[in-house]
């Protein structure tokens, strides 16, 4: 409310309380500076010039019944004098929010209804820090979410997107990559063999593949040179939090071992246009492609590369719908020799 | 089974569902807080939350080792929104380097308006930042790349809406692309650079004329010497350069807007230059570890708050020099030096008339670390009590003494006695000694 509105509402209507009407039909009145802070109210009062008497009453939202607007006007009342330090505003704000999770969401849509910004970003936030790290089970809990998605449906969005072109030509993309790649490492076999990389002999095939899942996250942080390190140390997104991260992830550690079908008719026929893109990606191929590929890294690139398509239908929502669980890594007894397989059970 | 469950629940008042009823802009606005892959881990909900997450405007993945690059390109491809707030991606994965131009290609027709690209890769091999698609982008505002990003620029870009750039130890491959990519940026205000110095071109121009906020942080622990710094920013208001330890210049053009500067950690380098480019600083901040040369006649009209470093060497001049070229100066901080003895041939040459600001303005005098042990410190801060006619309150904190060193404490008591018993020049002048 700008400085000259209030000098329009001061002569002439010179009330200190403003007049509201909940959604079950009661009355009441409100200081007009605590009432103007939600922008909702404020509105109603400067255009309409409503909520000067009784029955004229500013009509609220539906979603603002008497209990949410007390506490909104609380907030407003603390927060609309300026003499408040911004340590104290954040004292309050802390305090304000401590409430059980069902008047949270009264209060975020109440405040929503009024337009009262600063809060409903307070409230939002809330149950933003509710909601992040948790496993689907424990937010359908907490929030009481029907589990009305079959399986199929959970699988959904990924099973639809062969349809989509652009994954179409992704697979292709991706196949065409791996023919490359395979053919690079038959003109490079014998130099990959000679390059000496400590890195992958320090390693065994086992610590490669949890590498590849992203799992031991020891693995990857070997061999930084110290300029790497100072330069890891003094940028602000540092490091990957290893523990709490592990359980949670989407990548598909789970996957299970046969999917849906769908997935390799995909992977299909217009050459045409997969030419067209390969060529614009020749574009952007940057001269610093490594293309001295460890062997056995090139293995674990190689079948990646052949198991893109089935992972587009893959069960890793699936998974990050069971998932943070233990993670199991099994070699698959089923002959089928890739490599990651899990249980979510 | 679930349905049935279901059905009992939702009788219960207590049990109702109360989030998935709110609106969805507003749905969308509380999982804009969430990380990434939560939100994603949101479609597995039920049927309202389904597709949400392909409308959250904002894809950060900071764990992309956990996530494979086929995946964020499969998330990109999925996603809904009809605007990109912002997209993050940190990889360490060296197989998805490639992808990388591909992402930022589908991110910019995403319009994308703030992208966050740090790549850290073992083999420290560098990624090729897509020229081509930088020739024209209206919705572009925040561009942050670090680490392993090389960025060769032909011809100059055309990031139209480029309010902020961080480059944090990128690569440019020649000075061109310095210049290329700085002046194709026409409403940028906010440049950070962190970089070693001469690492990959010698002289670094910033040629900005809508540049407000400038922060340079070259790296001086690195062997890395040569090569400066060009600034020309005439609208510059906030200055902060650090650590330029190896480099042999830094030319600043006058900055006639300029506000607020910190310089610290320079040193090598011909600073009269940098002096005189910051007189219409109000606010200013020096850590100079070697002797600067003083510009003279430059004087400081604006400047009210000086915060002065005084480890270095001569460090008495650079405050005389300063305390008789502002005379408007309200507040002086010193941060003083630990070492006991001042060096050998010492002498506080007084100023012949005492400075202005000292007689009309100075009011707040605050010196950490005071070297109460020091001829040299107790005869300024002497000095300044004597003559500071407006001074209303001087701190100091004296430099530290274990509380078993009982001697050096009786001492250090003894010569702050002294200090406070000096005649103060300003009557109402408060005299506090804290220890931190």
């Amino acid at each position: 409310m700008s400085e000259s509105d209030m000098a329009i509402i001061k002569p002439e209507m010179m009330k200190s309380y403003i007049w509201l009407e909940t959604s079950d039909g009661s009355i009441q009145q409100v200081e007009q500076e605590v009432a103007m802070f939600c922008p909702f109210i404020c509105h109603q009062v400067l255009q309409k010039g409503a909520g000067s008497s009784k029955n004229n009453a500013i009509s609220l939202p539906q979603k603002v019944n008497p209990a949410m607007l007390s506490l909104i006007f609380d907030y407003c009342r603390f927060h609309q004098l300026p003499g408040r330090s911004n340590k104290e505003r954040k004292v309050y704000d802390e305090k304000f929010m401590r409430m059980d999770t069902k008047r949270l969401c009264e209060l975020t849509s109440a405040a929503d209804s009024l337009q009262l910004k600063p809060l409903v970003d307070l409230t939002s936030r809330a149950l933003a820090r509710i909601i992040e790290g948790k496993t689907p089970e424990e937010i359908r809990e907490i929030f009481h979410l029907p589990d009305d998605l079959t399986e199929e449906e959970k699988l959904e969005p990924l099973k639809n997107t062969m349809d989509d072109p652009r994954i179409r030509l992704l697979n292709r993309l991706y196949a065409k990559k791996r023919k490359e790649l395979k053919e690079r490492a038959k003109l490079k076999s014998i130099e990959v063999e000679e390059r000496v990389d400590e890195r992958v002999d320090e390693r065994s095939v086992d610590d490669l593949l949890s590498f590849i899942n992203g799992r031991d996250h020891k693995v990857v942080n070997t061999s930084k040179s110290k300029k790497k390190n100072k330069k890891r140390k003094e940028h602000k997104n540092g490091t990957c939090k290893v523990s709490n991260k592990d359980s949670h992830n989407l990548h598909s550690k789970q996957r299970s071992v046969d999917e849906t079908s769908s997935s390799l008719g995909g992977v299909s026929n217009l050459h045409n246009i997969e030419d067209d893109i390969f060529s614009r990606k020749a574009e952007f191929e940057d001269g610093f492609i490594d293309d001295e590929i460890d062997p056995a890294l090139k293995e674990m690139l190689d079948r990646e590369v052949e198991d893109f398509a089935r992972r587009l239908n893959s069960s890793w929502v699936l998974s990050v719908g069971q998932e943070r669980q233990p993670v199991h890594f099994s070699i698959n007894g089923n002959g089928d020799t890739r490599r990651l397989t899990g249980t979510h059970s | 089974s679930k349905i049935g469950g279901e059905s009992l629940r939702n009788r219960d008042p207590m049990k109702k569902d109360m989030i998935s009823e709110l609106p969805e802009a507003l749905l969308l606005h509380i999982l804009s807080y969430v990380p990434t892959e939560d939100v994603i881990a949101t479609s597995v909900l039920s049927k309202r939350w389904k597709s949400l997450w392909k409308m959250v405007p904002k894809l950060e993945f900071k764990f992309l080792s956990m996530l494979r690059i086929e995946d964020v390109y499969r998330l990109l491809i999925l996603h809904k929104a009809p605007f990109l707030e912002s997209f993050h991606l940190k990889i360490e994965d060296a197989k998805g380097r490639s992808d990388i131009s591909f992402l930022i290609g589908i991110a910019f027709s995403h319009h994308v308006r703030e992208l966050v690209l740090n790549l850290c890769h073992d083999d420290q091999k560098k990624v090729r930042f897509p020229s081509v698609l930088c020739s024209y982008n209206n919705t572009l505002e925040v561009l942050e790349l670090a680490q392993d990003v090389l960025l060769d620029f032909p011809s100059r870009v055309c990031f139209n809406a480029l309010r902020e750039l961080h480059l944090c130890h990128v690569e440019f491959k020649d000075e061109e692309s310095v210049c290329n990519l700085l002046s194709g940026c026409p409403r940028l205000q906010d440049l950070v650079v962190e970089r070693y110095s001469s690492f990959d071109v010698e002289t670094y121009t910033i040629a900005v004329p809508s540049l407000q906020r400038l922060t340079i942080e070259d790296d001086g622990s690195q062997d890395m010497y040569g090569g400066g710094y060009v600034i020309n920013a005439p609208s510059l208001k906030y200055l902060s350069i650090k650590d330029l330890y190896g480099i042999d210049f830094c030319l600043i053009e006058n900055a006639p807007e300029l506000v607020e500067a910190d310089i610290n950690d320079v040193s090598h380098i011909d600073n009269e230059n940098i002096l005189a480019s910051l007189t219409s600083a109000k606010r200013l901040s020096f850590q100079f570890t070697v002797e600067i040369k003083y510009p003279t006649g430059s004087i400081f009209y604006q400047l009210v708050s000086l915060e002065l470093d005084i480890k270095g060497i001569n460090w008495w001049n650079l405050l005389s020099f300063m305390l008789d070229s502002s005379p408007k100066l309200q507040s002086l901080k010193l941060d003083g030096s630990c070492w006991e003895d001042c060096p050998v041939g010492w002498e506080w040459n007084e100023p012949k008339c005492v400075p202005e600001c000292l007689l009309l303005h100075l009011e707040t005098l605050v010196w950490r670390s005071y070297g109460w042990q020091r001829e040299d410190e107790k005869q300024v801060a002497t000095y300044i009590l004597k003559n500071a006619k407006q001074l209303k309150k001087a701190t100091f904190d004296p430099a530290y003494v274990g509380p078993k060193e009982l001697e050096k404490l009786e001492k250090r008591r003894e010569m702050l006695n002294e200090l406070a018993s000096v005649a103060r020049g300003s009557t109402s002048c408060h005299l506090l000694f804290e220890s931190k």
